[in-house]
């Protein structure tokens, strides 16, 4: 799954820190998330569009072809 | 200097760090007395190396953050399990202690179950790709030791040694950190 997160957090001026903490999780979370490396349950999702005031599929996108 | 290398280095991480190598020494040390039998001297230099280790090299290694206090526990936990596991197999061995052998291998048993109970409430306190690595650690552990012990056992029937179960735990600790890293590494 990919994901638009660290391009979200840049244009707020966010850390990994700062969004860790307003989704209460710890800043590797947010970073293995950033690079792929790990997908989120459907409830942190679910917190991370809160906090962007987005929709999840705004945020997150299936991998090419494994949809 | 960014936040991050500031946070490795400061006072808080470095007594982190030398209580994590002071277990680790102790853990080695306790692993090589098992093995030579010689009762105490690795142990104690596995403690003092383990802990100037700590001081001084771990904090080049990016660390999950865990929650305040949940690692203190977990570490003070497996320092009183560790500590009368071997005490014990030290005491089984000594004639002052004959008397009290009928009810000695039970004393790890109570520090045991604190360091479960440890165990368990740290692996609730973290956030989900902590539990995962810590559950995906744990069974890599769990598989390692497996197999090294049924091969050692076997080893053990074909007459080459005689099996000491004493290393098994020692296994199942060394599998889990090597775990550990594993899946540290595949999240990093």
């Amino acid at each position: 799954m990919k994901n638009k997160l660290k391009v979200l957090r840049a244009e707020r001026d966010q850390s990994q820190a700062i969004l860790a903490e307003l989704a209460g999780v710890s800043r590797q979370t947010i970073n293995a998330i950033e690079k792929g490396k790990y997908d989120p349950s459907l409830s942190l999702a679910f917190k991370l569009a809160e906090i962007f005031e987005l929709q999840i599929e705004e945020i997150f996108t299936p991998d090419d072809g494994k949809n | 200097m960014d936040k991050q290398t500031l946070k490795r280095r400061s006072p808080e991480t470095k007594r982190r760090n030398t209580a994590i190598g002071f277990v680790l020494g102790l853990m080695l040390g306790g692993l090589v007395d098992t093995i030579t039998g010689d009762v105490g001297l690795w142990t104690i230099l596995g403690m003092v190396l383990g802990s100037l280790l700590g001081y001084t090299g771990l904090e080049h290694i990016n660390w999950m953050e865990y929650p305040k206090g949940v690692l203190a526990r977990v570490i003070a936990a497996w320092i009183l399990f560790f500590a009368t596991f071997f005490g014990t197999y030290y005491a089984l061995g000594q004639e002052t202690f004959r008397s009290l052998q009928p009810i000695l291998p039970f004393a790890p048993l109570l520090p045991g179950f604190l360091f479960l109970y440890a165990t368990g409430q740290a692996l609730s306190r973290l956030d989900e790709l902590q539990s995962r690595i810590q559950i995906e650690a744990i069974a890599i552990g769990f598989g390692i030791t497996a197999m090294i012990a049924l091969t050692y056992g076997m080893l053990g029937l074909t007459g080459v040694h005689q099996p000491n179960w004493m290393l098994v735990p020692v296994i199942m600790v060394f599998s889990w950190l090597a775990g550990k890293f594993w899946t540290r590494w595949k999240y990093r």
